[in-house]
C-alpha cells in the first residue's frame, strides 16, 4: 500500500490529537444530515418528541460504536479502515412496512434480520470476488459519488428536505460550496484538510446574517436538557417471519452499498490500488452487520457504510483510522445530550448539501479511474454502461420504480448504488459463462507477425480486465521470445517448414501467464546483464541480454526441454 | 516494420525511426547510420517518439552507431524515449550509456 500524494495522514498515520479531534468534528458535521433524516423519518411515524429523542441518541450511540468497531478490525470484524456509518432512507420503506404491521418493536425486531443477512452477505462477497471486478467497484463507487452529488444538489435547493426552503438557501449554498473549493485548491495544509469545516461554518454564519436564527429553534435549544440518559431500547421487539425476505433484501443492499464505501476507503489509501481486497470488504461488512444488530438491541435505525464520509476524508487528506475513534467517542457523547443535538442540527441543509455536492466531485472522480484502470472487452463494457444507466435512473424514473417494482425489492430500487450494483453483480456473474481463463493459439515464428500476436494477447487482456500496463509488458517480452526463438534456431522447423509456436494464455485474479511451447532447445534466460564491450565485441552478447529483458520484463521466468524435443517457455505477470 | 526519416539542420542529422526495431530492421538501422556517418554526418539526434519495440538486437545497432560516431569525434542524442521502450532502457542499463532528452526541441 502507498500513500497517495494528495493523503497527508494516511491510514496508519497518528494525526496530532487536536488534528484528530477537528476531523471529528468535521465529520459529525457532514453526518449530521443523515441524523436529520430520523426525526424526519420520526415525523412519517407519528413519533412525539421524546421518540424522537431516543431515536437519535440511539442511532447516535450505535454509529459512534459502529465506527470504532470498522475502524479497529478486531477478531474478524472490521475492515480496519476510517469509514463511518450512516442512516440511508433505502431502509425506510421495509421499517415503515414493519411498523405498520407490527409497530415499532416489531420493525426494530426485524433490523436484526437485516444485520444477521449483512454477516452472510459478507462471507458470499468474499467467496464470490471473482464477481465483484474492479470495474463493479468502479460502478459501485462512481455510484455513490454521483448519488453523493445529486442528494446535495437537492438539499442545497430544498428538494425533498427535512425543513421547508427558503429563498436565499440557494445563496447560501454557494457560499458554503465556494468556500470549501477555494480552501481546497487555493490553500494547502490545516486548512485543505479542514476545507469542509470552514464551509460548513461560513454557511453557517452566511444563513444566520441573512436569515437570522429561528425562534422556535433556539426555544427548542434553550429546553432540551444539556444531559439524559438514552433510554435503551425505548420501543422494544418483536419478530415476525413473513417480513424476512424484505428485511434480507434490505441487507442485501446495505451490503453492496458498503462494498462501494468500502472499495472506496481502499482505493483513498492506496495510490497503486489494483483491485478490491474482497477479505478487507467481508470483514467490513459484518462490522456493519454487528452494527445493525446492535442497532436491533438499542432500537436505532439501520446504518450503512457511508460512501461520503470516506470522500470527506480523501478530500480533506486525513483518512488514517485514528479520527475514527474521536468521531465514535464524540457521538456517543452527544448521545447524552439532547441539547448537543439539537444545537447540531441547527446546521442549515443547504450547507450540508453544499458539502455533499463538494465531496462526489472526488468519489466520482475515484470511481471513474476504478473503472478506467483495467482493459474492457464488450462484457465488461457492458456491465459498467448498464449499471450506470440503471443507477442514473434511479431518480428520474423514481415513481416508475416505486409502481412497478414489487414492494419487496423496493430497498433495492430505492438506492442509486443498490440498484446500478445489483445489475452490475448479476451482469458481472452472467458474464462468467463462457468466459475461459485459458486460450490458446498457434504463431509461426519466422512468418507471424507481432501485430497478430499483440491482437492475441491484447483480446486476451480485455477479456479478463487486466492492467493496459501488464499487457503492455507481456506483449514486449513475447515478441522479444519470438525473435529469440526465430534467430537462434532455439526453435525447430516442421515438415511443412513453418516454425509452430503455440501461446497459451492463462490468467487469474492475480496473474497473467503467457506460456509458448514449441519443438527445439530452452531459451537461456540470464540473470545478469552483458557489458557494453561484450555487447560490440560478442554477437552472442545480444541473446544474452535478450534473455537478461525477458527475465527483467516478466515477474517470472521458467524454461525447460526434454529428450524429446519439446521445450516451454513461461512467462508470469503481476496484475 | 521499422520506418527511418531524416533530415539535416546545419551539421546536425535527425532521424526519425517509427515502429519496432527488431532483429531485421536493426541490420537496416546499421546500414542507415553507417551510410550517415560515411557521409560525414557526425552529429545525429534520434528520435524515438514513435518507436513502439526495441529488442537486444536493436539495442546493440545503438552501441555500434555511438562506438562510430565517438571515434570521428561526433556525437549522438536519443531522444523522445517512452512507454515500454524506456522501460528497456532502463532495464537493459542503455539510458545510462547515452544522451537521452525527453523531446526533440532539447535534444537539438
Amino acid at each position: 500500500m502507498r500513500r497517495p500524494e494528495t493523503i497527508q495522514y494516511g491510514l496508519d498515520d497518528f494525526p496530532p490529537r487536536h488534528i484528530s479531534l477537528f476531523i471529528a468534528v468535521q465529520q459529525i458535521s457532514f453526518l449530521g444530515v443523515y441524523l436529520v433524516i430520523s426525526p424526519l423519518f420520526g415525523r412519517t411515524l407519528h413519533l412525539e418528541s421524546g421518540a424522537f429523542h431516543h431515536l437519535m441518541a440511539a442511532t447516535l450511540l450505535v454509529s459512534g460504536v459502529g465506527v470504532v468497531i470498522q475502524a479497529a478490525g478486531r477478531l474478524g470484524v472490521g475492515s480496519g479502515y476510517f469509514c463511518p456509518l450512516q442512516v440511508t432512507s433505502s431502509t425506510f420503506p421495509a421499517i415503515g412496512m414493519a411498523s405498520a404491521a407490527g409497530g415499532l418493536e416489531l420493525a426494530f425486531g426485524m433490523v436484526s434480520v437485516l444485520g444477521l443477512a449483512q454477516l452472510l452477505f459478507g462471507e458470499l462477497f468474499r467467496r464470490a470476488r471473482g464477481i465483484f471486478s474492479v470495474e463493479v467497484a468502479g460502478v459501485a463507487v462512481t455510484l455513490i459519488g454521483i448519488g453523493l452529488g445529486f442528494s446535495g444538489l437537492k438539499l442545497a435547493v430544498g428538494i425533498d428536505t427535512p425543513s421547508v426552503a427558503m429563498a436565499h438557501d440557494g445563496l447560501v449554498a454557494v457560499l458554503s460550496l465556494g468556500t470549501m473549493i477555494a480552501c481546497n485548491v487555493w490553500s494547502a495544509g490545516r486548512l485543505r484538510m479542514f476545507s469542509a469545516m470552514v464551509g460548513l461554518v461560513v454557511g453557517f454564519l452566511s444563513n444566520w446574517a441573512i436569515a437570522g436564527l429561528v425562534p422556535a429553534d433556539l426555544q427548542q435549544l434553550a429546553d432540551a436538557a444539556l444531559f439524559m440518559r438514552p433510554h435503551l431500547p425505548a420501543f422494544g421487539w418483536k419478530f415476525d417471519p413473513e417480513l424476512v425476505p424484505a428485511f434480507v433484501v434490505v441487507g442485501l443492499a446495505l451490503s453492496l452499498h458498503g462494498f462501494g464505501a468500502l472499495a472506496a476507503a481502499q482505493r483513498f489509501n492506496d495510490a497503486d490500488w489494483k483491485r478490491p481486497d474482497m477479505h478487507q470488504v467481508c470483514r467490513g461488512i459484518r462490522a456493519e452487520g454487528v452494527a445493525n444488530l446492535f442497532a436491533a438491541l438499542c432500537n436505532s435505525l439501520p446504518l450503512t457504510s457511508s460512501g461520503g464520509a470516506v470522500g470527506l476524508a480523501a478530500a480533506t487528506g486525513c483518512t488514517s483510522r485514528i479520527p475514527a475513534y474521536w468521531l465514535g467517542a464524540t457521538m456517543i457523547l452527544f448521545a447524552f445530550s439532547p441539547k448537543v443535538i439539537f444545537l447540531w442540527l441547527l446546521v442549515p441543509v443547504p450547507v450540508i448539501g453544499a458539502a455533499a455536492i463538494f465531496l462526489s466531485a472526488f468519489t466520482i472522480m475515484a470511481g471513474m479511474q476504478m473503472i478506467a484502470s483495467r482493459m474492457l472487452d464488450n462484457r465488461k463494457i457492458l456491465v459498467v454502461g448498464l449499471a450506470l444507466t440503471f443507477g442514473l435512473s434511479h431518480e428520474p424514473l423514481r415513481h416508475f420504480y416505486d409502481r412497478e417494482v414489487p414492494a419487496s425489492l423496493h430497498p433495492i430500487s430505492m438506492s442509486s448504488v443498490a440498484l446500478g450494483v445489483t445489475v452490475a453483480t448479476l451482469l458481472s456473474a452472467l458474464f462468467r459463462i463462457g468466459a475461459r481463463t485459458r486460450r490458446r493459439e498457434t504463431f509461426d515464428a519466422h512468418h507471424s507477425s507481432m501485430d497478430e500476436v499483440i491482437e492475441f494477447l491484447e483480446r486476451q487482456g480485455r477479456s479478463w480486465g487486466a492492467r493496459p500496463g501488464v499487457v503492455r509488458r507481456a506483449e514486449y517480452a513475447t515478441w522479444q521470445a519470438f525473435e529469440i526463438l526465430a534467430d537462434n534456431d532455439l526453435a525447430g522447423r516442421d515438415e511443412s517448414d513453418t516454425t509452430p509456436i503455440e501461446l497459451e494464455t492463462v490468467f487469474d485474479e492475480f496473474t497473467f501467464t503467457v506460456i509458448a511451447r514449441y519443438r527445439g532447445r530452452a531459451v537461456p534466460v540470464e540473470s545478469h546483464r552483458p557489458t557494453q564491450e561484450e555487447m560490440i565485441a560478442d554477437e552472442t552478447a545480444v541473446l544474452r541480454m535478450a534473455g537478461y529483458l525477458l527475465r527483467r520484463l516478466a515477474d517470472s521466468v521458467q524454461t525447460w526441454d526434454d529428450e524429446d524435443g519439446r521445450a516451454e517457455l513461461t512467462l508470469t505477470f503481476t496484475d | 516494420m521499422l520506418e527511418i526519416s531524416s533530415n539535416t539542420q546545419g551539421d546536425l542529422l535527425i532521424a526519425t525511426l517509427s515502429g519496432r526495431i527488431d532483429a531485421v530492421a536493426s541490420k537496416t538501422l546499421e546500414e542507415r547510420a553507417s551510410a550517415w556517418i560515411a557521409a560525414g554526418h557526425h552529429h545525429l539526434i534520434l528520435d524515438c517518439t514513435p518507436l513502439i519495440y526495441i529488442s537486444s538486437a536493436g539495442l546493440r545497432v545503438f552501441l555500434l552507431m555511438a562506438k562510430q560516431i565517438t571515434a570521428v569525434g561526433g556525437s549522438l542524442k536519443l531522444c523522445g524515449i517512452t512507454g515500454a521502450v524506456h522501460e528497456v532502457f532502463e532495464i537493459s542499463g542503455f539510458s545510462q550509456l547515452f544522451t537521452i532528452l525527453p523531446t526533440l526541441d532539447e535534444a537539438i
